[in-house]
């Protein structure tokens, strides 16, 4: 008994003994394999350090060959007996190069931020960053002309010209005639994951070619395609008749007809107005990516069918799941650097054909969870451009005087501001499928009860502009001389009544018989229920309402849910913004009648007016300047009156960049620069980082 | 024991499955849809593009409902059991009544309809060809008829050579039938043509032997066809299938990701719990209504009431902002389950365990104050409960000493209470900790899963909700078998 107790006391302890040893030898070795792996990370450090500085060395001789390259470049003045629609950009041509001088490099990462995480990076995604992400990494046929709306300049095609068609000279279609240096990156292994095998051929680089145009359109219009951003453009370029290749790097875009009358009366054939800057607006889809398979297959084994891919189903379904919708393949002035769950980067792409599109050497994007993390980022300079909200100007206020930034201005990075106007309004939109909203005299003491001014002075901080229509406050379809509707809360009262809203029972809340109810005016309006100052503006809304007789209920939700309220059309009235489109407006998604019973159509309010859809379809088709811009003030002055929305305000950004960061500027401010410049919104592409 | 354990593992897919059809169905009752069009301006207002217009009508979100099969019943396909006459009523009012519905009302019953499509099909094509119908009635029912006979192919490189064939057959019929959609502008003479090479498809595809269910098809149907039984049909070979937004990421791979992060915030701090609880159960129990007791009771009761949302940024704002491990010059961390990758890699094996400790310190403190008050209370009134027993005065009489009267017959006897509440809780390591993780910035499953929750990701929500559940039963099961360890009058036979 005793000998084995001893027994097993001696085995226990050489046991211990044993692992003790074993872990002690273990550790050694893994201590000197951390160093050998150190030893290595070191070198493979220089090495990339090397890497870096051959590779900056070649991009500089690469910059000044492809500038010398560029100045020497004659396409675009090619003879051909048909004029081109495209100029070239006189910004990037002389004033840019000029600006910059003989030894400009590009230098530096720029660091900005995003609010949200985007889903994926499918070419097709809805996410508005997302579509901006892709467009720096892809471009389209032509661009607008720096700083000016309504302008075509040369960009992937060189030549854009309108000549008669064969069949029918009359009518025109559009010859675009594509440049040849421009490529496809080769993708990169580390931006998948581990387990997916890729074949080579995805390693190469590949022209982009007119097949990748025709392709990009076969991809929105296969009905099969649900993503949001094809279904949106469908819309747009359903009207395309044909988009026929000619040869790798020339196509031709057919729009079709229509019969409209003119002047006199006499019908005639034309197509839309729309389809010169719609044509330019084309993408190339990389088909090297988007037809296969990840090992290499081709997803539709015979695809011999010219139009095979604008109408497979099956196709369709393996884009929506495709291997590589989180990166971008990229062709543009920026390649894709990889994404993870904290960022997305970009470099400058070396070899792109406009040395100037890009003049940093990249460009990082955190995601971030709302304004106020960007913000907190900003202060200690992890990233270099950021915007502020109303309600944070104070927080910027506090900063500029705090210890903190006093060192940071001693670093030389002092904090630069630029306000500028935002391209979108915010307005209260009213129900007319509601027995409250379907009359014009009670929309219109709705806007005269609510004081306008007093939101832009006290809720935002003077950081908005008045407006009284559904344009753009400086894009010339906006009528400047129709005057806002005064607040008027005593006029409003008048209107009510007018219409029958009597406060019956002397509760205060007006009533109304109808159908032999009596209905209260009591309403919910919807907000975002995440923003400050919609919280407070909503606010107020409700306490005005209350003085004319009206109960307002607020109910704050997030966005997915004001989207839902939004798309069912089951709200009373809500209050959101639209981001706009640039000139040339086309107002048909959110005035034109067809879409007011549709769920989720942008016409929410079930806004329904025969004059306003007449305008919309003559718009379609009017070439002449003058005769569209008093269409659109036409158009400004009828909605004026209908008041179906309380057009409440154009915000103004309070954009933040700091020193070192350079060329942020408004166009339309500085016609020094660029004569003839419109556009009020600062263009972010053309910075560069000083040393 | 052996055969209990067994019998109780047998039981187990069948709690599970039970477990399951409540998650599924409360899921799929669940209103919202998955994608939005807004999104935030430059100065975080909620704003939607002009210019840009979603999918309108039943189209919206139709390919990711046909995808996730949400186009089918939940749980039993009652729709063959549609009557020719339902399905006439039906499309009259779809035809001629969207005038006096709400745009909601109307949209819901289209897409319910056409979701049904496909078992109606015989009934479509003979509305649409009856001539006798309005116009705007035929051409539902041919667009109805239409979407029925729309089939999803096989997604993916690794395909067979039938389902390749197949997924060529399905295209070809597709392309067929989306040109004989009946349009905006088409005249009745148009419909009529279209109808008849409607008629032809129908009839090449065949007929309506082909489809109506009959028999043990119509069975087949009823309780087949059904989004439970397409999910259970994956579930059963253990396919959780991927996420939505990166069909290259499969569930199971993403939660091995982070199971790391749950486990340790979940084990770790439940041992601990046990551990403390039972030290300071005991001492309340001990030193029943004495200052000791009270003392204690007032800082658990404190404790239990404090929420972990005010408790966690106090912890980071009191004692890591600005501070050092006492002793060291290293910062006291407060974000992350380790240092920075490139740090945390150069580490030696010990130096990693250190480092984690260090991190989950105070996440451990956030998770784990609240269940130890209302543990260690529990703890108290077990141990008392015990304390009163006649075995415990027996062994006080005997003469026993005090350590071995507490920790042999009142510790082990009274832990059987706690380890039943314990035990449950083991199916919240998947729920994990949202608070604790998102202020501590640890990537575990409860931001994993919130997140699956605000994209729609099915997929995900399902699964944990699965293995929720899975881990719950397992929790009890271990519960049951540590009864008879503690107590041997407990038997499992």
């Amino acid at each position: 008994m005793r000998s084995s107790t001893i027994f097993k006391g001696l085995f226990g302890i050489t046991f211990l003994l044993l692992a003790g040893m074993l872990y002690w030898s273990s550790l050694l070795q893994e201590s000197d394999l951390k160093k050998v792996g150190q030893e290595l990370k070191e070198l493979r450090a220089e090495m990339a350090g090397l890497g870096q500085r051959i590779s900056r060395e070649i991009q500089h001789v690469q910059f000044n060959s492809t500038k010398h390259a560029k100045e020497s470049s004659s396409s675009l003045t090619e003879a051909s007996q048909y004029p081109n629609l495209l100029e070239e950009d006189p910004y990037f041509k002389t004033t840019l190069p000029q600006q910059l001088g003989e030894n400009f490099q590009p230098y530096g990462i720029l660091k900005k931020a995003i609010v949200g995480k985007p889903e994926n990076l499918h070419p097709f995604n809805g996410f508005r960053e997302v579509s901006q992400l892709i467009d720096m990494c892809t471009g389209q046929i032509a661009d607008l002309k720096m700083g000016c709306y309504e302008t075509l300049s040369a960009n992937l095609a060189y030549r854009l010209e309108s000549r008669p068609r064969a069949d029918d000279s009359e009518l025109q279609e559009y010859w675009v005639f594509l440049r040849e240096d421009v490529y496809w990156a080769p993708l990169n292994l580390s931006h998948f994951p581990s387990t997916l095998d890729l074949a080579p051929q995805f390693f190469e680089k590949h022209q982009v070619t007119a097949e990748d145009f025709k392709f990009f359109y076969d991809a929105i219009m296969n009905p099969y395609v649900h993503e949001a951003k094809a279904v949106s453009l469908r819309t747009y370029y359903e009207d395309i008749e044909e988009l026929k290749v000619i040869d790798s790097h020339t196509l031709v875009v057919r729009w079709k007809p229509h019969l409209v009358k003119n002047s006199e009366g006499k019908e005639e054939k034309k197509i839309k107005y729309s389809s010169l800057s719609l044509t330019g607006g084309l993408q190339p889809l990389p088909r090297f990516v988007f037809q296969y398979f990840a090992d290499g297959q081709k997803i539709i084994e015979d695809d011999s069918d010219p139009n095979c891919y604008r109408k497979n189903s099956v196709w369709a379904q393996n884009f929506a799941h495709h291997w590589s919708k989180n990166i971008i393949v990229s062709c543009g002035p920026y390649l894709f650097d990889g994404m993870n769950d904290e960022s997305i980067s970009f470099k400058r792409n070396p070899q792109y054909f406009n040395p100037f599109a890009v003049l940093v050497e990249g460009i990082k994007f955190t995601f971030k969870e709302g304004l106020d993390a960007v913000w907190q980022d900003f202060k200690t300079g992890k990233i270099d451009v950021c915007t502020l909200s109303p309600n944070q100007l104070l927080e910027l206020n506090h900063f500029l005087t705090s210890k903190e930034y006093e060192l940071q201005k001693a670093n030389k990075r002092s904090i630069q501001v630029l306000d500028y106007v935002d391209l979108s309004y915010f307005y209260i939109g009213w129900n007319e499928a509601k027995p409250f909203f379907a009359h014009e005299k009670v929309r219109k003491a709705m806007t005269l009860a609510i004081d306008r001014r007093r939101i832009i002075e006290q809720n935002l901080n003077m950081m908005a502009v008045s407006i009284t229509g559904p344009f753009f406050r400086f894009s010339p379809a906006y009528d400047p001389s129709i005057h806002a509707f005064p607040f008027n809360p005593e006029e409003a009262r008048r209107l009510l009544e007018e219409e029958g809203w009597i406060d019956l029972d002397g509760d205060g809340i007006r009533e109304k018989i109808l159908n032999g109810e009596k209905i209260p005016f009591r309403f919910k309006l919807y907000y975002f229920v995440k923003s400050t100052s919609s919280k407070v503006i909503a606010e107020y809304i409700a306490i005005a309402l209350r003085e004319v007789g009206i109960s307002c209920e607020l109910s704050g939700l997030d966005i997915a849910d004001l989207s839902r309220q939004f798309e069912d059309k089951s709200f009373d009235a809500i209050f959101m913004g639209w981001k706009l489109g640039t000139p040339p407006e086309d107002p048909r998604q959110l005035w034109h009648s067809s879409g007011s019973k549709e769920k989720g159509s942008s016409n929410a309010i079930g806004f329904s007016n025969p004059e306003i859809d007449k305008i919309i379809d003559v718009l379609n088709y009017e070439y002449d300047k003058n005769s569209r811009i008093a269409l659109y003030h036409q158009f400004h002055q009828i909605i004026h009156q209908q008041a179906p929305y309380t057009f409440l305000y154009t915000p103004k950004i309070r954009l933040l960049y700091r020193e070192n960061v350079h060329n942020i500027f408004i166009p339309r401010e500085r016609q020094d620069l660029i004569p003839g410049a419109d556009i009020p919104e600062p263009n972010l592409q053309v910075l560069w980082i000083a040393k | 024991m052996i055969s209990y354990i067994i019998r109780r593992l047998l039981l187990l897919p069948l709690t599970l499955f039970a477990i399951i059809i409540v998650n599924f169905v409360i899921l799929n009752l669940a209103p919202g849809d998955p994608t939005t069009l807004a999104n935030l301006n430059a100065s975080g207002e909620a704003t939607r593009q002009s210019d840009e217009t979603g999918a309108t009508g039943e189209n919206q979100y139709l390919l990711f409902r046909e995808h996730y099969g949400l186009t089918l019943p939940i749980i039993l396909n009652t729709w063959i059991f549609l009557s020719s006459e339902e399905v006439s009523q039906g499309l009259q009012k779809l035809a001629e009544e969207k005038g006096n519905m709400s745009v909601q009302a109307y949209h819901k019953l289209r897409t319910l309809w056409g979701d049904r499509a496909r078992f109606i099909m015989p009934f479509l094509i003979k509305e649409a060809d009856n001539p006798a119908h309005s116009f705007a009635r035929r051409r539902l029912a041919a667009n109805l008829f239409i979407r029925g006979g729309i089939k999803q192919g096989y997604v993916g490189a690794k395909l067979t050579f039938e389902q390749r064939a197949l997924n060529r057959a399905i295209s070809q019929s597709n392309i067929q039938l989306s040109d004989l959609k009946i349009l905006e502008g088409d005249t009745p003479l148009d419909l009529e043509h279209k109808v008849i090479q409607l008629k032809a498809w129908y009839l090449n595809k065949g007929g309506e032997n082909a489809f109506s269910k009959k028999g043990s098809a119509r069975l087949h149907t009823l309780l087949f066809e059904t989004r439970f039984c397409r999910y259970l049909s994956r579930v059963a070979t253990l396919d959780f299938g991927t996420l939505r937004n990166d069909s290259n990421k499969t569930v199971i791979s993403e939660v091995g990701k982070r199971i790391k992060y749950s486990l340790t915030l979940a084990v770790v701090p439940l041992l601990l719990t046990f551990a403390f609880c039972q030290i300071f159960g005991m001492m309340m129990a001990v030193h029943q209504n004495q200052w000791l007791d009270y003392s204690l009771n007032i800082l658990f009761l404190i404790l239990f009431a404090i929420p972990v949302f005010v408790v966690a940024p106090f912890l980071i704002e009191k004692f890591a902002l600005h501070k050092t491990i006492p002793f060291t010059h290293i910062p006291i961390p407060y974000s992350g389950f380790h240092s920075p990758e490139e740090v945390y890699q150069s580490y030696t094996s010990y130096q990693r365990v250190g480092d984690i400790l260090i991190h989950i310190f105070l996440p451990l403190v956030a998770i784990k104050y609240g269940t130890m008050a209302v543990q260690a209370r529990l703890a108290r009134t077990a141990f008392l409960e015990v304390m009163r027993q006649d075995y415990i005065r027996t062994a006080r009489a005997k003469g026993l000493n005090r350590f071995t009267i507490l920790w042999k017959h009142v510790g082990r006897n009274g832990s059987i209470t706690i380890v039943t509440s314990l035990a449950a809780s083991l199916g919240v390591v998947l729920g994990g900790s949202l608070i604790v993780e998102t202020i501590f910035e640890i990537n575990g499953f409860g931001r994993f899963f919130y997140q699956a929750i605000l994209n729609r990701d099915y997929n995900v929500v399902l699964f944990s909700a699965f293995a929720g559940s899975f881990l719950t039963l397992i929790g009890y099961l271990i519960a049951d078998i540590s009864y008879t360890l503690l107590d041997p009058r407990i038997s499992l036979e």
